[in-house]
């Protein structure tokens, strides 16, 4: 489903920084795929490459067949409302907005039909449909990232993103969290999941390991 | 997003920051109150001297004393000299002429201050003779006006604006004066609102005309009112009344015109005056504009971390365009509703408490509010810009 083929994406920061150093990576449907590596590998770039927030120097990026890389701004924009959802370490609500407007941004750029009905699914499906006259600032983390994740599953989106999702949360909240990924998984959402946490990637299918821009090492693991 | 939704976004994100919006609004409002308010004034003015003109029939010509430029301008300066026009100017336009009437009417400005006991009154007295009132737009409310015989006996009688004779504390049949010479009030008239302006406030008396040139002591005239006999005629007549006194004066020292040609040079008056006011006014809407555009451009830099969530779920650089372009048109198109309302406001206040009477036209509302959008595209174009064109991944971590 996703074709990543030598990939490279470099940052001057100071020095040259080689962020993908020639990353092929296939993602097929169905998959728990957990990303992880050391802080600076690469693995947060390689996430939003794959999700079209970024876009590589070099190399072939294919999404069920079509050349992405070669999309305009605006068609990468529309595909990634369509087929993605992303789920952020800092939640990334917007603020002054209750909960049900954060999770019906994606559909009011999508213009879907029965919005208001998606929403509050979405919300349910995550246990805070209660929530959904609060700001973010008037929950916990925990129900700030759960709506944050009903935002990613409103379009009803083939891929879910996570960067690090349970990254500014307690243990306990942070489980739940990740019980909530494994549900979505079970239902036949693809989920590709950065971390630098090795005890998250208890439900993940495939680990792939990153080091200085690159895949170090891509294991399937049965569950 | 629908344009709905994005309308719903701005008012939202601009109630966020009411202050801020408010003071960023004043500039705008402050430049469309001044625009619409002073073109209400000039229009206002142009209304009246138009409705004083259409007071004068087709077929009225108007001489005046000294000689107009080239473009038809009457000599301003010239009605404050001693006039060119004589009494039988009068009577050799009425021998040498063939399609003017025969009844030629004129008035006489004369000075002196009105007293009436101990009341004293700076106006503006006039002799006329009774056609002339056609000059004033006057209408007797009470008593009478002048007949041909006072005239011809000279009686000393005076008409006066009921707005004199309160000031003067003076009724019809009491006698009051006009510096030294008495005269018998016969009637009061009101004065139509058009001419207040340009009559110190109404305050005006009308005496019979052969008096005022028997007070003033000469056979100077300052206004001479003829017909033309049929309305087809009337430039035909302004030729002949001009080749005649020239004739006569052997110099083109006075002024013949149609009212509507007053008008005319009034209208291109004020035209220019309303240019003036759109081009200085304009200068505070770019003030206005400035200050939304610096605003505009907080505003993008403290929401990038939103830009870069609203580019995430797949809003397009389009889309995030026309989000901040709305904001700002809506900000100028909210201060310009809020200065015309000002605007509105004051003109009323105006018309109640002035001789003045504003008047705001649609197409000045119109221009306010058009004004007012393209400052606020203008103005919200770069901010707009700028975030629509902003990297998602560096704006998701803008701290």
């Amino acid at each position: 489903m996703l074709h990543l083929k030598n990939a490279r994406k470099r940052f001057t920061a100071g020095e040259v920084v080689n962020a993908l150093d020639g990353v092929t990576l296939n993602i097929t449907a169905g998959e728990f795929v957990g990303i992880i590596g050391p802080s600076g590998c690469g693995k947060s770039t390689l996430l939003y490459t794959l999700g079209l927030l970024d876009s590589v120097d070099e190399g072939e990026y294919s999404i069920d067949g079509m050349r992405v890389d070669e999309f305009s701004s605006r068609q990468r924009a529309l595909l990634r409302n369509k087929k993605f959802g992303f789920v952020f370490q800092s939640f990334n609500l917007i603020s002054r907005t209750t909960s049900f407007d954060n999770v019906l941004l994606p559909l009011l750029y999508s213009q879907t039909r029965g919005a208001a009905t998606k929403v509050q699914r979405a919300l349910e499906q995550v246990g805070v449909w209660n929530k959904r006259r609060n700001w973010p600032n008037q929950m916990s983390g925990g129900q700030q990232q759960r709506v944050a994740i009903a935002r990613a599953l409103v379009t009803e989106p083939e891929i879910i993103l996570a960067d690090e999702p349970t990254g500014n949360l307690d243990s306990k909240t942070g489980s739940e969290i990740m019980d909530l990924f494994k549900k979505i998984h079970a239902k036949g959402t693809t989920v590709v999941m950065v971390t630098h946490n090795p005890d998250l990637l208890e439900y993940a299918t495939r680990i792939i390991e990153m080091r200085d821009g690159k895949i170090v090492s891509d294991k399937k693991v049965k569950r | 997003m629908s344009i709905f939704e994005n309308y719903k976004t701005a008012l939202k994100s601009l109630w966020n920051n009411r202050l801020r919006s408010f003071l960023t609004l004043l500039g705008i409002v402050i430049g469309v109150y001044a625009v619409v308010t002073l073109l209400a004034a000039a229009q206002g003015v142009q209304n009246q001297i138009g409705g004083f003109v259409e007071d004068f029939g087709p077929r009225t010509i108007l001489v005046m004393p000294g000689e107009s430029d080239s473009s038809g301008t009457p000599n301003f300066a010239a009605q404050a000299a001693p006039s060119t026009l004589l009494v039988d100017d009068i009577d050799y336009l009425k021998a040498h002429t063939t399609l003017i009437e025969s009844v030629i009417d004129y008035a006489v400005f004369i000075g002196g201050l009105a007293t009436h006991g101990d009341k004293k009154l700076t106006g503006m007295p006039v002799g006329i003779t009774p056609g002339a009132e056609e000059l004033f737009s006057i209408k007797i409310v009470t008593g009478r006006n002048f007949e041909q015989a006072d005239l011809d006996k000279k009686n000393r009688f005076i008409v006066l604006s009921e707005a004199a004779a309160d000031k003067l504390a003076v009724k019809v049949g009491e006698t009051m004066n006009i510096g030294v010479d008495k005269f018998e009030v016969i009637g009061l008239f009101k004065i139509d609102q058009s001419l207040s302006i340009s009559s110190a406030q109404g305050e005006m008396f009308l005496i019979p005309a052969p008096v005022a040139n028997e007070i003033n002591k000469s056979p100077q005239v300052n206004r001479i009112v003829v017909h033309s006999k049929t309305v087809e005629d009337v430039d035909r007549a302004i030729t002949e009344v001009r080749e005649a006194l020239t004739t006569k004066h052997g110099t083109t020292d006075f002024t013949v015109m149609k009212p509507s040609e007053i008008l005319k040079t009034v209208d291109q008056i004020i035209n220019v005056l309303k240019y003036m006011v759109i081009g200085i006014t304009s200068i505070s809407l770019l003030v206005g504009g400035i200050g939304i555009m610096n605003i505009m451009l907080v505003t993008v830099a403290e929401r990038t971390r939103e830009i870069g969530i609203r580019k995430a779920v797949g809003a397009t650089e389009g889309a995030i365009l026309t989000q901040f372009l709305i904001e700002s048109v809506l900000l100028t198109l909210i201060g310009s509703l809020i200065g015309i309302g000002l605007a509105a406001i004051t003109s009323y206040l105006a018309a109640k408490f002035s001789p003045l009477e504003p008047a705001i036209t649609g197409t000045t509302i119109m221009m306010a509010v058009g004004m007012g959008v393209v400052a606020g595209v203008i103005f919200g174009l770069l901010p707009a810009v700028r975030a629509a064109r902003k990297n998602p991944v560096t704006a998701l971590k803008y701290e």
